[in-house]
């Protein structure tokens, strides 16, 4: 195994520890958030860091996948392990469709017209009231008990249960992504990134990996997404506004793009500092943007590209001395 | 050196009202190294673009081994087994030397696609033997001391020879190379020549060569075919191309009928 793998399966069994010694349920919860969005910019991160496509679209998959997963549940009464599904099944669907009309897209106009897909989601939600109960939302949604049998039921309302379903969540989706990048697929994928021109000559099609990366990050996003209904048994048109795109492109950025770990470490990070930087009100906006302008500015590789930077800087003053 | 490999026939490609190609026909033959030559403008890299599916012609034919290829999309002609290089040094500048290799690869080390999430033994086989074919073409076209460098960080003369091992790594039958030799200094280009005649000799790769450097194009060509304004003015040995007053006329500029 390469060593990606080794860290992100350190940090797995990290994890898998710390209900056992935090008690504290606030403290929790941040980290049932910060584990959604683990999900939710790693599946970003597909598409902006392996195929190298800015797409600022990606909270439709999210908003896909929780109203499905609300859908579901409360109108066709099915059961939530089914509605996490659901969930995946609407953003992977819905990825398939905008990316099959975008891709062909370049640049600018990808990133205008994925945004425009975003929004015209969030409109339609706010507007189809018989469906989607409008601005109001669906509440009400039940936790997402498993059931494993006759009568076994894996009960999901604590706190810890849920941490550890979306601990289950995150790292079946790395797992998915990481047997995806580390194969010919993601060679692929990361060949259009580095030069469309060269992958096309040796063969490969760029439309079709990108849209391969793009269904898969859509559809984790979606898992992401019915998580999310979930846990904060609501869903309104707010989850495809623009708020959760800044979010995860947040944690891409800072955490490093084009490497499965830098999008944890981001997701973890921001989620923590976000919750923190409460204190600072209005400031906290104006922080984020500033943090974002100096991470692209300064450290374009992210935090996981920190270490080889230092190592780098570090060489160059040892060959100064001499 | 015998049966027509690819063929153009009639093929030209205008823009707005220039014609860059105007119907070009010639046959490159299997095992055979042909080169194109004309001075700037005259349409040798669109002739490429044209073969290799990154342009459709106007009007006119491609064909590879009898089959009509043209205006069939870039990743099908190379899936075909036509693989070409690009005059601007082109590499996957993020990637280790090692891994644009691997990249290169990628028609041989594809399966079914769920083997990406089931790898098994016949995938953990597949990268055994693309690891293997990596180090042989690391060696070939010595570049084992790049290895693990970033492609965008290598001089300029090993940059070209990466793009060679890219274009090899994808087991092209007839490789087509733009401008190979430019910017290389006189050893280097010698150590191209060489480089083209085992890959044509030894590995029985037929070669289309887009070149300005004409000691490159003389050493190693079989048979050239020389462009002018777009048009096809001669085709023939190179010592018969070396005394083709057409030829002269386009290079020097004379008026052709002109003593």
């Amino acid at each position: 195994m390469r060593g990606e793998g080794r860290i992100l399966l350190a940090l797995l069994a990290v994890a898998a520890v710390l209900p056992l010694v935090i008690h504290d349920d606030y403290f929790l919860h941040l980290l049932v958030v910060a584990g959604f969005y683990v999900i939710l910019a790693s599946s970003l991160n597909l598409i902006v860091g392996y195929v190298g496509e800015l797409s600022l679209g990606h909270a439709a998959y999210l908003g896909l996948g929780a109203y499905a997963a609300a859908l579901v549940t409360t109108r066709l009464g099915l059961s939530p392990a089914l509605s996490l599904l659901a969930g995946a099944a609407a953003g992977g669907i819905g990825g398939l469709v905008i990316g099959a009309l975008t891709l062909r897209l370049k640049g600018p106009y990808f990133v205008i017209v994925t945004l425009s897909f975003a929004e015209v989601l969030r409109l339609v939600a706010s507007n189809w009231v018989e469906l989607t109960n409008g601005p109001m939302g669906i509440s009400g949604l039940k936790p997402p008990d498993l059931a494993l049998g006759r009568g076994l039921v894996l009960a999901v309302h604590s706190q810890a249960a849920f941490f550890y379903l979306v601990l289950v969540l995150a790292t079946l989706a790395l797992f998915v992504m990481y047997r995806f990048v580390h194969s010919n697929m993601g060679r692929a994928a990361i060949a259009i990134r580095e030069n469309r021109h060269v992958a096309q000559s040796v063969g490969i099609d760029p439309f079709f990996y990108a849209l391969a990366a793009f269904v898969l990050g859509a559809l984790f996003a979606g898992l992401a997404g019915a998580f999310y209904a979930h846990y904060f048994t609501y869903v309104g048109p707010e989850v495809f506004g623009f708020s959760f795109m800044m979010s995860m492109l947040i944690m891409v950025l800072v955490g490093g793009k084009g490497t499965l770990i830098g999008p944890v470490l981001g997701a973890v990070l921001v989620t923590l500092a976000d919750e923190y930087l409460r204190e600072a009100q209005q400031l906290r906006l104006t922080l984020f943007g500033l943090l974002v302008i100096a991470v692209v500015l300064f450290f374009p590789e992210g935090l996981v590209g920190l270490p080889a930077k230092l190592r780098r800087a570090a060489a160059m003053r040892g060959e100064a001395r001499q | 050196m015998s049966a027509a490999l690819l063929e153009l026939d009639g093929v030209s490609r205008h823009f707005g009202g220039l014609a860059a190609v105007r119907e070009v026909s010639f046959a490159a033959r299997s095992g055979e190294i042909l080169s194109l030559i004309g001075p700037n403008g005259a349409g040798k890299t669109t002739t490429f673009n044209l073969i290799t599916g990154f342009l459709r012609p106007s009007s006119g034919r491609v064909r590879f081994r009898g089959a009509d290829i043209t205006g069939l999309k870039p990743h099908r002609v190379a899936s075909l087994g036509v693989v070409r290089t690009f005059q601007k040094t082109n590499v996957f500048g993020g990637l280790s030397v090692f891994d644009n290799i691997v990249t290169g690869q990628y028609l041989k080390a594809r399966l079914p696609y769920w083997r990406t999430w089931f790898p098994g033994r016949v995938a953990s086989a597949r990268d055994a033997d693309m690891r293997r074919n990596t180090e042989r073409l690391l060696d070939f076209l010595d570049l084992k001391r790049r290895r693990d460098d970033p492609a965008m960080s290598l001089p300029y003369g090993d940059l070209r020879r990466l793009e060679i091992a890219i274009a090899l790594a994808a087991g092209p039958e007839l490789l087509l190379l733009d401008e190979p030799a430019a910017g290389l200094n006189t050893a280097e280009a010698k150590d191209l020549v060489r480089l083209l005649r085992v890959v044509n000799r030894d590995w029985g790769l037929s070669i289309l060569l887009v070149e300005h450097n004409m000691g490159v194009v003389m050493e190693a060509s079989h048979r050239i075919v020389v462009l002018n304004f777009g048009e096809k003015i001669a085709e023939g040995t190179p010592d018969a191309i070396r005394s083709d007053e057409r030829v002269i006329a386009a290079y020097l500029g004379r008026r052709q009928g002109e003593p």
